[in-house]
């Protein structure tokens, strides 16, 4: 399998777009991180969360430190107004969606931190999804990674990434594909998921996405906010 | 009317402070030794810190919000803020942030991330000072508080309505509000009916009565009439209340009745908990 559509739509064009992706081919290795708007630095965050994901898929104390370190390390905290100061101190957050193939074996693995959304089907249709299973739960306050190492205490709770990971097979699926979305596209797609799946399978380029993603923001359908779609076949 | 607009820098919602200023604002709250007024006016300006570091991002403050403070006493109705603020009553968060009237250095102490804790510095904005005298004029604020709003709706039809939150410790003494409050639960946007939100504040131990479902669990006409003047709790703030208060049910009032300090630091938490941000 093969990343074969990567593409995002932006929620205003003329400020960056805060979800992050980032792929390791060789490594069979895929993220997806969606910066939280209620954050100091959220792309910055969701950058270095990519990036550590890349480099070590266990997130463990020691890997939230690590990322923490190096987002810290972009900004100098003395020289801040109060108000940047104060913002910084309440630290940046985002999601953080990792996807590692075993070729071999013939399995998927899911880290699902927060509210974007993995979704494995065929030519049959979806088969699976995490972490949520209904376009409701797009409605709740996610859990999300923090920059500031305190304020993940409860994904650092025993079993909480045991709880966050699944593995899927591909054995027994006929041309298995997998999606990897920001909230927005997942929330929508799961609102219609027969219909929608097969929309997004039909997708050939990022021009196919914007399109679609506009047309759906316009008549209300989909929510406006950035917008990301890995597609793996 | 459905509260479910997301809050965006097109599309701003509006907080509305009315904060009483009469004389029995003086009162001293015997758990902190400080006045009501103080305490009251601390709890504020904490509030606006939070609001404004919710808006803020590296590359600057989105103007997510649009905040007023009405002060009321004395007779008179005036604007809260002071300095540059006081100019007009409704400002952009980002100006809010700009202008606070002084901003003192506090030490906290904080997680070092290897488990222990440091002092840090830290600088705390202050925007609004206590202030008591008077009497009560609450018909004349909620006037104001209407015209503000109407001119607001009109400006913002798209919006998140505005939230107008009205701290009190006593009765109106110049008429009865609660037909000018009708009036304003009538203004609205597109996405539903402006909200009123009434905080009694008490220095006594009893307990407070907080986000009631029937005016029948009150024990007087004065907070029976509060109890009416305050709107429902929208569908989008009821799961945050019931983090503080459990047993809040559907329908009940966003009201809080003898106050004392957990109630009004919570009152104003979640009053101001609009999500959606974008």
């Amino acid at each position: 399998m093969r990343l074969d559509l990567q593409a995002t739509v932006a929620k205003r064009l003329d400020e960056p777009n805060e979800d992050v992706c980032g792929t390791l081919p060789f490594r069979h290795r895929y993220a997806l991180s969606d910066g939280a708007t209620e954050s100091f630095a959220p792309r910055q965050w969701a950058q270095v969360v990519v990036q550590a994901f890349l480099d070590r898929q266990a997130v463990d104390r020691d890997w939230i430190c690590r990322a923490s370190a190096r987002y810290a390390r972009g900004f100098d905290r003395v020289k801040m107004s109060w108000i940047a100061q104060a913002a910084f101190d309440r630290g940046s957050f985002a999601t953080l969606l990792g996807l590692t193939l075993d070729p071999g074996r013939r399995t998927a693995q899911v880290l699902g931190i927060g509210d974007s959304l993995a979704i494995l089907g065929d030519s049959r249709g979806i088969q699976a999804k995490f972490p949520y299973q209904t376009a409701i739960q797009f409605r709740q306050r996610p859990l999300l990674l923090a920059s500031h190492l305190a304020n993940n205490a409860r994904l650092l709770a025993p079993g909480a990434m045991a709880q966050a990971t699944v593995q899927w097979s591909l054995r027994g699926l006929h041309d298995p594909v997998l999606l990897l979305v920001t909230d927005a596209l997942g929330a929508w797609l799961l609102s219609d998921p027969a219909a929608r799946w097969v929309r997004l399978l039909r997708l050939r380029n990022r021009v196919q996405l914007d399109s679609l993603v506009r047309a759906e923001r316009a008549c209300g359908r989909m929510r406006c906010d950035d917008t990301t779609l890995l597609r793996i076949r | 009317m459905s509260y479910d607009a997301e809050i965006s820098r097109n599309n701003p919602t509006c907080f509305l402070f009315l904060i009483d200023q009469s004389g029995s604002m003086d009162e001293k709250i015997p758990a902190i030794g400080k006045s009501k007024a103080q305490f009251v006016a601390d709890v504020l300006n904490k509030t606006l810190y939070q609001l404004t570091i919710r808006c803020s991002r590296a590359e600057g403050v989105r103007n997510y919000f649009e905040i007023g403070v009405l002060a009321y006493g004395d007779n008179i109705v005036r604007s809260g803020f002071g300095g540059e603020l006081s100019e007009g009553v409704i400002h952009p968060i980002s100006a809010v942030a700009d202008h606070p009237l002084r901003v003192e250095e506090r030490t906290k102490t904080v997680d070092d991330g290897a488990g222990g804790f440091i002092k840090q510095s830290t600088k705390f904005p202050i925007w609004f000072e206590p202030v008591m005298s008077g009497n009560t004029p609450m018909c004349a604020v909620f006037r104001q508080a209407a015209e503000i709003l109407v001119d607001w709706c009109d400006r913002h039809p798209d919006s998140y309505p505005p939230i107008m939150i009205n701290v009190t410790d006593g009765q109106s003494t110049d008429g009865d509000p609660e037909l000018i409050t009708d009036q304003v639960k009538l203004i609205d946007t597109q996405n539903g009916d402006c909200l009123v939100f009434n905080l009694h504040v008490d220095t006594s131990d009893d307990e407070p009565v907080v986000f009631p479902v029937a005016e029948s669990v009150l024990p007087d006409q004065f907070g029976k009439m509060l109890f009416r003047m305050s709107s429902p709790i929208p569908p989008n703030l009821l799961p945050v209340a019931r983090d503080y208060y459990p047993g809040t049910a559907d329908g009940a009032r966003f009201f809080a009745y003898k106050a004392g300090i957990e109630a009004i630091v919570n009152f104003f938490e979640i009053g101001t908990r609009a999500s959606n941000l974008r």
